[in-house]
């Protein structure tokens, strides 16, 4: 089998998507972290339009974008499927991976409430609950994961909402995935860290905590 | 195979795409146009979450977000597939894919719409992104190889948006010398009988504009501006 590479780094939720897939399936991998900040030359060769993490590099070949690698892995490596067979609920998937790449991104209210405060954050959180409504009634419905029994691409692209955001909620001081307000999207955060193979590969507590304040701080500062 | 519908709109680049990849693999369709003015019972029960389209209806069954929409139709109606299918050729299709909703669409918007003093900064962002196309397509007759593909009917309309949102902007975008791949392959593509038959025009996108108002929404826009 050719060799698998990842680009990545720590912190980055988007790395997780394809750390998830990759060990679901039980695919080999060696990890590379990046430095943001001073980017290593292959990063760079590899993903020459976004340099961004993360990149998958299978046999030499460059992959790049969370959800695009995911599906890539999920077509090379058919074990432990992530997608449905049939066409529709392929459909159906694929319609809220879009959603979760659309409104959990660090342009989207969850991450705005982050950077800002004040009016700007009060309506970034009234945003981000709308978003939670939606993904609860529309997306998770009453499943237990978004993949029906077990969990599958749509979960892995809900990354977001299964761990970085108790980090917002927490150096922020607001709640927003309340069980009260959100029963079942609620209970599916809890579902899925649970799962062996999401438990054992998330980044650090104690680190991500120290990160999310620093990054906080640095942002009201330069406010 | 099925009942199919297309709930979409004539001038939306996102609805003809569907349109093209229908026609492109014979599958018969009803087409049922929605006004976006004055949003429809059906289309608010087939696509809730958003209320946009294209949505496709299949058997009932409706599929929304256009891209997504396609790759239902290339694995639901197998002949002439859309993408390819080797795993990584199909990555890269759908790279280039989002490169163009996320980047060039937004980016060509942005310079259209940009106060006086960003605009050369924004049609500047705006061509980097369309080189990028362009210099994919450099040597080749479709993006799909010698016949067209998923990535040809994602930018497809785009250089009729683009002359429109030029006018509409005061702008320039594109021309045949800095960008003379793509303007190659959209002379070719604007050609094919399938297209041809249903593609927006910047006349009627211009017209349209105009008409409805939305025009004296677009700071500095020539065609504002003459009203």
């Amino acid at each position: 089998m050719a060799e698998v590479k990842l680009h990545g780094r720590w912190s980055s939720p988007y790395v997780y998507r394809v750390i998830w897939a990759l060990k679901l399936k039980g695919i080999p991998y060696e990890y590379i972290e990046e430095d943001l900040f001073n980017k290593g030359p292959l990063l760079l060769q590899y993903n020459p339009v976004h340099k961004k993490v993360p990149v998958l590099v299978h046999g030499g070949k460059p992959i790049c974008e969370s959800m695009i690698i995911v599906e890539y892995i999920e077509q090379t490596w058919p074990q432990n499927p992530l997608l449905p067979n049939n066409p529709y609920e392929r459909a159906m998937a694929r319609f809220w991976v879009k959603f979760a790449d659309d409104n959990t991104d660090k342009d989207s209210p969850f991450w705005l409430l982050f950077r800002s405060s004040g009016e700007k954050q009060e309506k970034a959180i009234k945003e981000s609950l709308e978003i939670l409504k939606v993904v609860e009634e529309h997306g998770l419905g009453e499943k237990k994961f978004f993949g029906g029994d077990k969990i599958g691409i749509v979960d892995i692209a809900f990354v977001e909402f299964a761990y970085w955001l108790g980090f917002i909620e927490e150096i922020v001081g607001v709640k927003l995935l309340d069980a009260h307000a959100f029963p079942r999207l609620h209970a599916w955060q809890k579902n899925l860290k649970e799962v062996p193979v999401i438990k054992e590969n998330l980044p650090d507590h104690g680190e991500m905590l120290v990160y999310f304040k620093w990054r906080r701080e640095m942002l009201m500062a330069s406010q | 195979m099925g009942e199919v519908k297309v709930i979409g709109a004539s001038l939306s680049s996102f609805c003809c795409r569907i349109e093209w990849a229908l026609k492109l693999k014979g599958v018969e369709y009803e087409y049922i146009k929605e006004d976006l003015r004055n949003k429809s019972p059906i289309l608010l029960q087939y696509n809730p979450v958003h209320k946009k389209i294209p949505v496709l209806v299949h058997n009932g069954k409706p599929v929304a977000e256009s891209l997504v929409i396609l790759e239902y139709i290339d694995e639901t109606w197998q002949e002439n597939p859309l993408l390819p299918k080797d795993p990584l050729e199909k990555s890269t299709a759908r790279f280039w894919a989002r490169f163009v909703d996320e980047k060039c669409i937004v980016s060509a918007w942005d310079a259209c719409r940009a106060e006086e003093h960003e605009k050369e900064r924004a049609v500047e962002s705006a061509q980097e992104s369309l080189g990028m196309i362009d210099k994919l397509i450099e040597g080749k007759k479709f993006f799909g190889g010698e016949t067209i593909g998923f990535l040809d009917l994602v930018v497809g309309s785009l250089p009729n948006w683009l002359k429109f949102l030029e006018e509409l902007g005061g702008i320039k975008l594109v021309d045949a010398e800095k960008f003379p791949s793509f303007h190659e392959w959209s002379k070719k593509f604007v050609e094919i009988p399938i297209i041809k038959e249903k593609i927006p025009m910047p006349d009627d996108l211009i017209n349209y504009f105009t008409t409805s108002g939305l025009a004296k929404t677009i700071r500095g826009s020539a065609l504002a501006n003459n009203k």
